[in-house]
């Protein structure tokens, strides 16, 4: 498949083991080798005696995971759309894989989706059945078209008592689980062949309406939990190569055991999952988080190699005093989703030098399937802040940008004249011609350093998805990305081959892993009667209020409130719409926004302190 | 300030509640501002308000309202 192995065969080289390893010296990126991975098939190939996955029931090998997968997706007919409802449990894990072995298309979702968004993404995608993966007997409902969304197919549930007893009866974690799995394969199957009839006509005409293009596979959001209608189109061309490349840089082999930490249904979270059943590894399936205790008796029963966090996710370790934690089956950890700080980043490498473990700071968009970039564990204390090398099989290109100033040069068709229009850049312009981060305060003063070698990071690889979708009649759409992906982020590289990110050219943050879209943001505040500006750095969302108006539409919805109440109304708001911690959102009120004689928000002069637009301040 | 004003203090700050809400019914993950972001921002508070570092299993443990007075007894804090 890949590449190129100037070094040689991995197992006797250092480069992906060093912190292991006490000598080393100065490396560059051409210096990096991979080891070359067979071609497996992610949802066939894995020997069937490996452990697949162990949950809090107990373990399954990849012969039972493929054998419930199976059974269970046996009712759903190739190529129809289900919507899967996904969380870190078996009942999810087995739904994916059965979805996937039949070439059925699933569009991927967090279990915990609010449920307005929920049904504002069923009405614009009208998938033809939806998986409840977050329950025991993993529920399916067949959409009815005619009327109002999803029946329960009443057969399809399983007896919650029967299972209880089979449980009570039983201490074998593993046979109780084949128990509850295969009553729940059993029920599903029950209904089958009157599901099927019914779907099958469904399909049939919604197909002559839209046909699903034949390479799509999987959707996924781009926001988490934010709540956009827009979802990236995954072949499983991308899936594949994107998880080869992952345990080839990695070195993940079937002994890694991976506990998760993130939503199965987010990009990253979900690459852990892939990479993972492509290794023939096993996967510890929980829903606890790494303040339960259950998390880390979980983690330390059955001795997990590797997890991967989001910023986040490392400043709760680091409050959790990881570096005095015990956790001798370690291997390494994977940090993405958002950039770590110095500080954290030099204080992560150098604690899991001392102990063994590898750290990798790696770099990755929805739009590339999961990941794009990744730094060797043995430069994470030399290279701070910088995301590395891109992935095997991938490759970066900085477009150094003149046309920052000057649109009228298109660099997009200069560089790449294969990639065709996007269909969605109306909305959100993916090109290399928007002219507008220079005038951005969140990242003017990190681009401006970042001198004349700065340029948007363009990927390319076969893991560049097939592009978005906005509803239902996009599915049809083919690749219009062609591997390339101008990734909206503004990179430099050093002598040594080694990039970083110092700006992003779209208007969005990132927040505890989720992309935030800033526009988005403002237009949701204002939909709801609120004058505001969005702006910030990750994890912290400035939002700047105008209170004259905005008091108004507070009394509106009868809260007479004074000024901090309004502030602290907007963060509860911003929480409960975004499903994100109210402590992303610091809310700053003032008189009026800067304009400028067009009406256009001036983003840096709300940054300037000296203006005193200041009425009062809650975070 | 008392110390059990403090205490209070860190679960009103941190979680947007009120008075009335303190009590054996706060517990992890009862509401929904103390989920795991939460729970960060609660030990940050109760650490700066008792100038203390709490052990990774007594952060693990402090899962109520209730069960926090008595782990805080363990680094001398009598509410």
């Amino acid at each position: 498949m890949m590449l190129n192995s100037s070094i040689g065969n991995l197992e006797d080289t250092p480069l992906l083991n060093s912190s292991k390893s006490a000598a080393h010296k100065d490396i560059a990126a051409k210096d990096i080798a991979h080891k070359d991975i067979a071609p497996k098939d992610i949802f066939f190939g894995a020997p069937a005696n490996n452990i697949a996955y162990v949950d809090k029931n107990g373990a399954a090998t990849y012969g039972e995971l493929y054998a419930y997968a199976d059974a269970f997706a046996a009712a759903f007919p190739p190529r129809s759309l289900v919507l899967l409802l996904a969380a870190n449990m078996a009942q999810t894990l087995i739904a994916y894989v059965g979805l996937m072995r039949r070439n059925v298309v699933v569009l991927l979702l967090a279990a915990d989706t609010d449920q307005a968004v929920l049904d504002s993404l069923i009405a614009s995608y009208q998938p033809d059945f939806l998986v409840d993966g977050n329950d025991a007997s993993i529920r399916s409902y067949v959409y009815t078209n005619d009327c109002d969304g999803f029946d329960r197919c009443p057969d399809f549930t399983t007896d919650d008592k029967s299972t209880a007893n089979d449980k009570s009866t039983t201490n074998d974690g593993v046979a109780t689980k084949a128990v509850a799995v295969t009553k729940a394969v059993v029920a599903t199957k029950a209904v089958s062949a009157e599901a099927i009839k019914n779907a099958n006509a469904i399909c049939a005409e919604k197909s002559k309406a839209t046909k699903i293009h034949p390479n799509l596979a999987l959707l996924l959001t781009t926001s988490g939990s934010t709540g956009s209608r827009k979802f990236v189109r995954l072949s499983m061309t991308n899936v594949q190569d994107n998880a080869s490349s992952i345990v080839s840089y990695l070195n993940i082999t079937s002994k890694d055991k991976a506990i998760t930490t993130l939503p199965f249904s987010y990009s990253y979270g979900l690459s852990i999952i892939n990479s993972h059943l492509l290794a023939g590894a096993t996967i510890l399936l929980t829903e606890a988080t790494l303040f339960d205790r259950d998390f880390w008796s979980f983690f330390k029963e059955n001795e997990a190699t590797t997890f991967g966090g989001v910023p986040y996710t490392y400043a709760m370790l680091k409050q959790l005093r990881f570096a005095r934690m015990q956790l001798p089956s370690l291997r390494y950890i994977t940090q993405a989703g958002g950039r770590l700080s110095e500080e954290l980043q030099l204080e992560y490498a150098q604690v899991c030098a001392e102990k063994g473990i590898d750290f990798i700071v790696m770099y990755g968009q929805t739009e590339a399937t999961a990941r794009m970039s990744y730094l060797p564990p043995q430069l994470a204390a030399k290279k701070i802040g910088s995301i590395g090398v891109a992935i095997p099989n991938g490759r970066f290109e900085i477009l150094r940008d003149d046309a920052v100033s000057s649109p009228a040069l298109e660099p997009t068709t200069v560089l790449a004249p294969t990639s065709a229009s996007e269909p969605t850049s109306a909305t959100e312009p993916t090109t290399a011609t928007e002219p507008t981060f220079t005038s951005e305060p969140a990242f003017a003063s990190a681009a401006t350093e970042a001198n004349l070698e700065a340029g948007e990071l363009i990927y390319y690889g076969a893991n560049v998805s097939m592009g978005y979708a906005q509803c239902r009649d996009d599915l049809c759409e083919g690749d219009t990305n062609n591997g390339r992906l101008a990734t909206g982020d503004i990179a430099v590289v050093d002598a040594d081959g080694f990039y970083r990110i110092v700006g992003r050219k779209k208007r969005f943050l990132k927040v505890f892993g989720n992309r935030v879209n800033l526009d988005e943001l403002e237009s949701l505040l204002s939909k709801n009667g609120f004058i505001a500006a969005a702006t910030g750095v990750d994890d912290h969302v400035s939002i700047y209020l105008e209170i004259a108006q905005s008091e108004e539409s507070l009394k509106a919805s009868a809260t007479s409130a004074p000024v901090a109440s309004t502030a602290d109304a907007v963060r509860q708001f911003l929480s409960n719409k975004t499903g994100l911690h109210k402590d992303a959102f610091n809310v700053i009120t003032i008189a009026a926004l800067p304009r400028n004689d067009a009406g256009k928000i001036q983003y840096a002069k709300l940054e300037d302190n000296s203006l005193n637009y200041t009425l009062g301040k809650t975070r | 300030m008392t110390n059990l004003q403090k205490y209070n203090d860190a679960f009103i700050q941190s979680f947007s509640i009120s008075e009335a809400d303190l009590g054996s019914e706060l517990v992890y993950q009862s509401i929904d501002n103390w989920d795991s972001v939460g729970h960060m921002q609660l030990i940050a508070a109760i650490e700066d308000a008792f100038d203390i570092m709490l052990d990774t299993d007594d952060i693990i443990d402090f899962s109520s309202y209730t069960i926090g007075i008595d782990i805080l007894k363990k680094y001398d804090v009598e509410l």
